[in-house]
């Protein structure tokens, strides 16, 4: 055969499919495509909508003509086709190159979903409607790019069930059988989601490791005049700040602000921040404080530091090149937020989409512009979590004596503290030594609560906490082990952020909430660069995978079930399945029960009964097999009142059939108690060789 | 009765498992790198119908129970014999022995087509099922030999006449001396004494009255009037079927002048002189007919 | 004849009798049966002393002589078929009748003809050995088809049908036929219908050396024949055949019946299965069998013990005609017999 001919014949058409159940379910899986497309933002809703209005219109086109396809349409729908090609392609043209895959995935939903309705007006046979099932995938996954949060989970159920349906109406098309049954489905789908949970499971983490993927977006678009200026105040309100502090709450927490006072009380709430897509969880910084006066941290003194520098050019924005492992965080505000760009440990590149940035000698950086609700950016952050072997080893911090002073610099002696400070780090011999003692010592001497008295005027803080209840929150804690540092002359400096937040192992993010606010401590180590402490927790170091993480939920699930009420339950419905199962197998009639028990103690004798065997012929066998003991019954005598009972026309009376069915499971119970091997020797072999008509005789020689 | 059957495998598995394999791989590799779990989760359902589609079949297939409801007696080789079955479950049924084309049935009553290749009776069919419930991706097979409800016996096709077949031949004197005197198709070549159990009307009276004693008729096999076709097979292989051939075009040639034709054959039962009246009669003996082996005698 | 013994004893072995719906009416009927068992064990008696060593034939003749079903000796010359004949005529107290099957038998010679009778000047109608309680047929398949066929009204229709006037056989009338294998030298095969027309069909065999040499010391045979008296009148013997028919069937042992005779329709091998007939007087002779084993009603053992004897000779096989018992034998193995 020619290529051409094979070519020809591999594109010849199928027999017109008349399965109406499998193009609804066709037709309702691209549907669920496109509207879940259009959820996740690639579509616009009036073009999702018309596209499922063509789909459905194209579908029934098809349908109407699946035997007669229109001669030419072929040609029509291709032409259509490459129409879209050379949209998608003038699309991402237009982008900005590209690197950027965001801008790539919304022109590749609107080619997909073309592709999708020009074909949906020709699909007449079997396979046309497997196509249109595999581009119903396409469209899915492009929005699950997209999804961040569970109720994607409704398009993917919706889907899985259209595709279900469709997939065994197709095998009810190919064999014949039509409509599938329930069965069917719901065996298929338990089937999808055992293999489903155990792919989820079983797979790794999703990473982030393509510099391609990076999606960017800016929520709002107020530009921010002063290099250093703060901007989103806005949602204040969520979190209420004590009546009468006066300080200034930026972005919903009192740490984001120009200083950091610690004299007032917040509280937190529940309100989901941000989400964040990371290779590994760490503390989300935000902002880092050099200057300590006695109750608020503020960023610099200006005096003797660089100050706000101003970074152009477009994303990405280079920033520093510190060395270390790359870890990539990408991070959704789902609110309005301060305009600091958050980061792990130290940023060396950000994809943001602005023209500018700001960026200061600490590593903070700040947008030019507000960040409203849906900006989107990246980070690649140099994280260098170093061992604490390594650091136990690394020298004495050695810095310029600028910057030296300037981070062991305190607003005031405080002997008290510098005394408790060398006494908890007298034995410690290097810089990791003492931290881990004084953390150690403040894990076991400090409690942690948010509901403290506020600071008294003129008070320190750290005094006042130290040598008074103890009692505090991060921001009470992480001061003072940087104060009592700063005394032993270890640069430090105090950090603001979010912990990591609760992991998801669906959308593979981190969801970060109001109340993961946190403040911790950084010291310096050469050679490591800044390291983070938390007095105040530990915080995991490790992305937990999927399998541990629903395993625990599971686990944790399961320790809230009542163990002793539900095994009560199940073993009382067990109990009553195999009661209803037994009743409904029962004999319906006493002689209908005479004649299972004695076939039963035929096969337990090992006599194999035949159905063409008479009950008689049975019982004569089993009482060759093995005579009845003195004085009971012979199964032959409990076979004939059987078989004339039921023969014969002659009702058993109640009591005379319960006598006979007991005799006949007691016959059955003998058998099951006689081993092969206890049959009574030579007269049990005679009597099992001799045949039916003598085995009389046999009985009568017992 | 319940047919035998083997374990089920897989048909012309390689292009979905691989294709499966691939679309997996693939989307593992995207939904790892592109950092979105729910492009993994859709791989999992994805996983899901692979691996329903792929092994569901032989979980069906080794359900699959059928047995034969319905046969002809009678088929002839190269002609399509139309088999009733009923299985407990969609199926495609491909007939090796003997073949035929293969047919996709529903659960229940169905009918498919053999095609006998050999002449002689048939007993049983071994088949292939094969299913790919629940998606129809990948069909999964086995075979099975299920047994007829009847014998099919299975008539020659037409051969070459050949004369050589006819009686007379060398071959033919061996049966002679089983074919009973029987006068229903005969020439009167004379008359004897009557002997027991002689038929009342052969009784020849005008001889009687002659003799003074009881005389009957005596017939023998007319040569012209009814022809006598002898068969015997040399095996029960190809070279039997060939001469079972030749004798059906003999037997066809010669009825299509005059019915009955007298056929002698040797069948399992030993051997059988009896007139056959129409090529369905012919069929049937030459269908029944095996070689002489000696022990059947 | 043990299971008559046993009649006497109640099968509710391991209970108290059975509580029946109406003492008077089971009461009569027992009596009537146990007559009817009684009649049968005298006629046992006296078939055994004089035919020795072929219990199984027996038993089939006095299934016959209950069921009031014809019956059909087939064996070799010279194993006592004529003797089994004329014993159960004789003790069943009727008349015998005997034909002696030959070539040149005519029709007229078995039913009867119509003479003139000169001194009266009419015609008038002389019976024919056929009109008798008991018809011995000596060596039948000997007899022209044609003389078969006129056999046919009589057996089926039990009347006789001569030059356009009918004449009613006496009641009960039974017809015992010996015949030869077929195959033997002078002889007519039965045809299929006539075949159907038996009840039952009995083998005798070849006695074992021990019994030949007993029966050529004259125990039993021939000799013995003389000695015998009637274990009853006529119309005892109808009483009892009336009393067989009231043994009950139920409906699951029918339809067993039914479904043997239907089996043997599409066993393999077989060119013409059992006839609705043929089910109807498997029916008649499980009862007539079940009545001599000592029960009141057909149990499944009753309907399998009588397959053979009343079916095997009416199918028309491939092969032999020994094939036709293992055809039946098969489709009782393969048929699921009724349970309580």
């Amino acid at each position: 055969m020619s290529l051409a001919g094979r070519i020809k014949a591999a594109n010849k058409p199928g027999p017109p499919e008349h399965s109406v159940l499998l193009r609804v379910a066709a037709t309702g899986a691209l549907a669920v495509g496109i509207a879940a497309c259009a959820a996740e933002g690639e579509l616009s809703v009036v073009v999702a909508g018309g596209s499922i209005v063509a789909v459905v219109l194209g579908n029934l086109f098809s349908y109407r003509r699946r035997a007669r396809p229109l001669p030419g349409l072929k040609v029509v729908l291709a032409v259509v086709a490459v129409v879209a090609f050379w949209r998608f392609y003038l699309a991402i043209s237009a982008a900005h190159g590209v690197t950027n895959l965001a801008a790539v995935e919304g022109p590749l939903a609107v080619l997909f979903t073309w592709i999708q309705v020009t074909h949906s007006f020709d699909v007449p046979s079997r396979r046309d409607l497997a196509f249109s099932l595999a581009g119903s995938v396409t469209l899915m996954a492009v929005a699950a790019a997209q999804a961040l949060d569970m109720t994607f989970a409704l398009y993917v159920i919706a889907w899985a069930v259209c595709a279900l349906v469709g997939m065994t109406a197709m095998w009810g098309s190919i064999s014949g059988v039509g409509r599938p049954r329930l069965r069917t489905l719901v065996v298929g789908a338990l089937t999808l989601v055992v293999v489903a949970l155990a792919c989820i499971i079983a797979l790794p983490a999703p990473s982030v490791s393509s510099r391609l993927v990076f999606p960017s977006a800016i929520g709002g678009d107020v530009s921010i005049a002063s290099p250093a200026g703060l901007e989103g105040t806005a949602s204040g309100a969520t979190f209420p700040v004590h009546a009468g502090s006066g300080r200034v709450a930026v972005g919903g927490f009192l740490g984001f602000a120009g200083p950091l006072d610690t004299a007032v009380r917040g509280a937190l709430g529940r309100e989901l921040v941000f989400r964040v897509r990371a290779t590994q969880p760490s503390f989300w910084v935000a902002e880092t404080f050099d200057n300590w006066d006695g109750q608020s941290w503020t960023e610099v003194a200006a005096k003797n530091h660089p100050g706000w520098r101003e970074i152009g050019g477009g994303p990405p924005f280079a920033l520093s090149s510190a060395g270390g492992a790359q870890d990539i965080q990408t991070f959704y505000l789902v609110q309005p937020g301060p305009n600091l760009v958050f980061h792990a440990e130290v940023a060396s590149s950000v994809w943001f989409p602005a023209q500018r940035l700001f960026v200061d000698a600490d590593g903070n950086i700040r947008s030019g512009t507000s960040m409203g609700s849906g900006s989107i950016y990246t980070v690649v952050s140099s994280v260098d979590n170093a061992t604490t072997a390594e650091l136990a080893e690394a020298p004495a911090p050695k810095l310029s004596p600028i910057d030296q002073a300037r981070l062991t610099e305190l607003p005031h002696p405080y002997p008290r503290v510098a005394a408790l400070a060398a006494k908890i780090t007298a034995h410690a011999t290097n810089t990791e030594a003492k931290v881990l003692a004084l953390e150690h010592w403040m894990s076991i001497h400090t409690r942690y609560t948010t509901d403290i008295p506020p600071l008294p005027k003129g008070a320190d803080t750290v005094d006042e906490f130290l040598f008074g209840d103890r009692r505090g929150f991060c921001e009470q804690i992480s001061t003072s082990l940087a104060v009592m540092l700063r005394t032993l002359g270890i640069p430090t400096r105090e950090a603001t952020g979010y912990v990591p937040g609760s992991y998801n192992p669906i959308t593979d993010l981190y969801s970060v909430q109001a109340k993961d606010a946190h403040a911790w401590v950084q010291v310096w180590f050469p050679g490591f660069g800044w390291q983070s402490f938390d007095p105040t927790a530990l915080v995991a170091t490790v992305n937990p995978s999927p399998a541990a993480t629903l395993g625990h939920d599971a686990i944790r699930a399961l320790h809230r079930v009542p163990l002793v009420p539900t095994v009560l339950v199940a073993a009382a419905l067990a109990l009553a399945f195999f009661v209803a199962r037994r009743r409904s197998q029962a004999p319906a009639t006493p002689q209908a029960a005479v004649s299972a028990a004695l076939e039963r103690a035929a096969r337990r004798a090992g006599l194999d009964p035949a159905p063409s065997e008479s009950l008689s012929g049975l019982a004569a066998r089993i009482d060759a097999h093995a005579p009845p003991p003195a004085g009971r019954p012979d199964a032959r005598a409990i076979a004939a009142v059987a078989e004339e009972s039921a023969f014969g026309g002659r009702a058993l009376a109640g009591a005379v059939a319960d006598r006979l069915v007991s005799d006949a499971r007691a016959l059955a119970r003998r058998m099951s108690r006689r081993s092969p091997g206890r049959r009574p020797g030579q007269r049990g072999s005679e009597a099992a060789s001799a045949s039916s008509n003598e085995a009389p005789a046999a009985s009568r020689g017992r | 009765m319940r047919p035998r059957g083997g374990w089920p495998r897989p048909t012309k598995a390689f292009g979905p498992i691989a294709g499966s394999i691939v679309v997996l791989l693939g989307w593992t590799a995207v939904a790892h790198n592109s950092g979105s779990g729910w492009v993994q989760a859709l791989g999992g359902l994805l996983a899901g119908f692979v691996v329903a589609g792929l092994v569901g079949p032989s979980i069906a297939c080794a359900r699959l129970r059928v047995s034969v409801e319905s046969n002809p007696g009678d088929g002839t080789v190269g002609r399509r014999v139309a088999i009733g079955v009923r299985a407990n479950g969609p199926l495609r049924i491909e007939p090796v022995v003997p073949p035929g084309p293969a047919e996709v049935l529903g659960p229940g009553v169905g009918r498919f087509a053999v095609v006998p290749t050999r002449r002689g009776p048939l007993g049983e069919l071994t088949i292939v099922v094969a299913s790919a419930a629940p998606f129809g991706i990948l069909w999964w097979r086995k075979r099975v030999v299920v047994p007829l409800v009847r014998p099919l016996w299975v008539a020659p096709v037409a051969g070459p006449p050949d004369p050589g077949l006819l009686a007379g031949s060398t071959l033919g004197a061996i049966l002679d001396r089983q074919v009973p005197r029987d006068a229903r198709f005969g020439e009167p070549r004379g008359v004897r004494p009557y002997e027991a159990g002689d038929p009342r009307r052969l009784v020849h009276w005008p001889a009687t009255a002659h003799r003074g004693e009881l005389m009957v008729r005596e017939a023998e096999r007319p040569e012209a009037a009814v022809p006598e076709v002898w068969v015997l097979l040399p095996d029960d292989g190809p070279a039997g079927d060939l001469v079972a051939e030749r004798a059906l075009g003999t037997l066809l040639a010669l009825l299509a002048r005059s019915a009955p034709v007298m056929l002698a054959t040797i069948e399992r039962g030993g051997s059988c002189v009896e007139p056959v009246y129409s090529p369905t009669d012919a069929g049937r003996r030459l269908a029944r007919a095996v070689a002489n082996r000696g022990s059947t005698g | 004849m043990t299971e008559v013994a046993r009649w006497a004893r109640p099968t509710g072995a391991t209970t108290d009798p059975p509580a029946g719906p109406a003492p008077g009416a089971d009461e009569a009927r027992s009596g009537r049966l146990r007559a009817a068992a009684t009649l049968a064990q005298g006629l046992d008696a006296n078939l055994s002393r004089v035919v020795k060593g072929a219990p199984a034939a027996l038993r089939v003749a006095i299934v016959a002589a209950l069921s009031g079903g014809h019956l059909l000796i087939e064996d070799v010359p010279g194993v006592g078929k004529t003797v089994l004949a004329r014993t159960l005529a004789l003790s069943l107290g009727a008349e015998l009748t005997r034909v002696q099957g030959h070539p040149d038998l005519l029709p007229g010679d078995v039913t009867g003809v119509t003479v003139y009778d000169q001194r009266t000047g009419e015609w008038e109608f002389r019976q024919g050995p056929v009109f008798s309680h008991v018809v011995l047929l000596d060596e039948l398949n000997r007899t022209p088809p044609r003389t078969q066929s006129a056999l046919l009204e009589s057996m089926d229709e039990q009347q006789v049908t001569v030059d356009g006037q009918t004449w009613p056989l006496p009641q009960p009338h039974l017809v015992l036929a010996t015949q030869n294998p077929v195959g033997q030298l002078g002889t007519f095969p039965l045809v299929e219908s006539q075949l159907d027309r038996f009840a039952l069909c009995a083998t005798i065999g070849y006695p074992d050396a021990a019994t030949e040499a007993r029966l050529a010391m004259h125990d039993g045979g021939r000799g013995a024949v003389a000695q015998l008296r009637p274990v009853c009148s006529v119309a005892e013997w109808a009483a009892s055949i009336a009393a067989t028919a009231e043994i009950a069937v139920a409906p699951p042992i029918a339809g067993y019946a039914v479904a043997i005779a239907r089996a043997t329709r599409e066993a393999a091998g077989v060119r013409l299965g059992a006839s609705p007939r043929a089910s109807i007087a498997l029916v008649r002779s499980a009862q007539a069998h079940a009545l001599i084993s000592g029960r009141g009603y057909v149990s499944p053992d009753d309907v399998t013990a009588m397959a053979v004897p009343s079916l095997a000779h009416r199918l028309v096989v491939d092969g032999d005609a020994r094939f036709a018992a293992s055809v039946v034998s098969g489709v009782l193995s393969a048929l699921p017999a009724p349970r309580p």
